[in-house]
């Protein structure tokens, strides 16, 4: 146990231990070398720090929000800053010593100012959005909801890691009931996961494709994504897979036909010999730029192994139930889960069967700095190159 | 040539128009106003060569004054709305507007947020609308046949 926590009291959350710490406290943990910065969000009155330990452990850190402020943690870690911003907007709680206190989400054109905290009514004139645009008040829609009705928020803050988002929120609700999926559930997730990996991957080729300017090697990517897209409506009913993915398990069992129009998916995907195509196409005009070809690299991996991974599981579907009928009615849980673009994580707090409180972490919080710093330090011509093989999606990070 | 090019060239000729191909082009101009980027997945698909668009007459274009139709996504947040309206009056007449997907028709799921405007048609008058979450790339083409028929 890292000493910052130590004789801190713990209040139960599944999947990581939230400490609850005073001043002193909170400001040891935003000094501790062993912990490395991971998110923050808000709950009522307080405010929550995601840190990961030196062995990859997350652990959680509380402070109660007074008067309307807390310690900002941005003077030890930059990257909280954007979070700093986040809560400001959202909840109205200041961080005293921020190193950043423009507005992030609010522009001054909502109805109401905090509207996760004691909503007042906006007083600043408005000034034009120049962030924010994809911010949709999705914490909010999903508070007082059960976690059935809020998970159709979950699926929907990336279009393209709408499974990924689902099962960390399921995740999250089973782990707060401590009531995991059945098996077959979580096989069925496996499945659905692999899929929308695979057309992620396949979307990220074929965005470079285009950006460099590679028309043909680009229709064929196109034309792959869709084979992925059609195969996923034929196994699962939707062709991004969306809403199939609740707490409790999954509310589509695989067609009939599904487990061979998947098969058939992995066989004429390894025939059509991408990797050859994607080097004959672009290795030359991507030369100089090894992050991205890297970045390609690995999306061709994910699609060979996503499709390989996916025959294993086809052979291994246990049979049994795909969702339990029991719903969690209180409790607080984490659910992680390896995205199409990086980690996801989500947060939620139960009352009475009902969201008191929720977050979600999408890649797109480390990700978009990591584009802009990665596309500054590139020459011009290139960098539609580098912001293609990025792909970051705004409406993941600003809720 | 294999079985999967096979069963794509099968269906992009299927999906082929009779004749020449369309009579009357669309330059269309995407907008996203807060969208999950779900309907964009459908519509890069809708407008990639797996759909044949350019011979069904549809094509993407960059600028407002160049644009036929506006197509809107999300369900209009009211940090993307000023924008919006910057967009559409920077469209030459005649022009259009089609709302794409469940957001874009009436806010969607969203629907009721202190952040959301609540669909195209809160801010300009919606010409189509194409339901779905997310409408599929072929329900997207279809639709815009329509606007060009």
């Amino acid at each position: 146990m890292n000493p910052v926590f130590a004789g801190a009291f713990a209040m139960p959350c599944a999947g990581a231990a939230r400490y609850l710490l005073n001043e002193d406290g909170w400001r040891a943990m935003a000094a501790a070398p062993g912990l490395r910065f991971v998110a923050m969000w808000a709950d009522e009155a307080a405010v929550i720090a995601l840190m990961r330990d030196d062995a990859g452990a997350l652990k959680m850190g509380t402070i109660a929000v007074e008067h309307g402020f807390f310690p900002g943690l941005s003077p030890w870690h930059p990257e909280a800053a954007a979070f700093e911003r986040m809560i400001r907007d959202l909840w109205g709680y200041n961080p005293v010593g921020g190193i950043d206190g423009r507005p992030l989400l609010d522009f001054g054109h909502w109805r109401l100012a905090h509207p996760l905290g004691r909503p007042t009514a906006p007083f600043a004139a408005p000034e034009p959005a120049t962030s924010g645009l994809a911010h949709k008040g999705t914490l909010a829609l999903m508070r007082g909801k059960t976690p059935r009705v809020a998970a159709r928020f979950a699926a929907r803050v990336d279009g393209g890691a709408t499974v990924a988002h689902s099962i960390a929120f399921a995740r999250a609700a089973e782990a707060a009931a401590r009531a995991p999926a059945p098996p077959r559930a979580g096989q069925l997730r496996d499945m659905m996961a692999r899929l929308e990996a695979v057309g992620g991957a396949l979307e990220c080729i074929g965005r470079v494709a285009a950006a460099a300017g590679a028309v043909v090697l680009a229709g064929r990517i196109a034309v792959l994504r869709e084979a992925v897209a059609r195969t996923a409506s034929a196994a699962f009913g939707h062709r991004l897979m969306m809403d199939c993915v609740v707490p409790g398990g999954v509310v589509v069992d695989v067609a009939t036909d599904g487990a061979g129009a998947m098969l058939w998916l992995g066989r004429s995907m390894r025939e059509a010999g991408l990797p050859a195509l994607v080097d004959a196409s672009l290795a030359r005009r991507l030369r100089d730029l090894p992050q991205v070809a890297a970045r390609l690299e690995s999306a061709l991996a994910i699609v060979a192994t996503g499709l390989d991974e996916l025959g294993v599981l086809i052979e291994g579907l246990v049979e049994g139930a795909v969702i339990q009928a029991s719903l969690p009615m209180a409790g607080e849980g984490i659910g992680t889960i390896e995205g199409p673009s990086g980690q996801i994580l989500h947060w939620l707090r139960l009352e009475g069967g009902q969201i008191g409180g929720a977050f979600m972490l999408d890649p797109g919080w480390v990700l978009a700095p990591a584009c802009a710093t990665e596309a500054a330090a590139t020459p011009a011509a290139d960098r539609p190159l580098v912001l293609a093989a990025h792909g970051v999606l705004a409406s993941g990070m600003e809720l | 040539m294999n079985a999967l090019w096979q069963a794509v060239w099968r269906n992009l000729i299927a999906l082929r128009p009779a004749g020449p191909g369309a009579k009357r082009e669309l330059a269309v101009l995407h907008r996203d106003c807060g969208s999950c980027n779900g309907c964009e997945i459908e519509l890069r698909l809708a407008l990639s060569a797996a759909y044949d668009a350019p011979r069904r007459g549809v094509g993407l274009v960059a600028a407002a004054r160049h644009a036929d139709v506006l197509l809107v996504t999300g369900p209009v947040t009211h940090n993307a709305q000023a924008g919006l309206g910057a967009v559409w009056d920077a469209m030459p007449e005649p022009k259009l507007v089609v709302a794409l997907g469940d957001c874009a028709v009436d806010g969607g799921v969203f629907r009721g947020s202190y952040a959301v405007a609540g669909g195209a048609g809160s801010t300009l008058p919606v010409d189509f609308a194409i339901r779905g979450c997310p409408p599929t790339a072929k329900q997207i083409l279809d639709a815009l046949g329509e606007v060009t028929a």
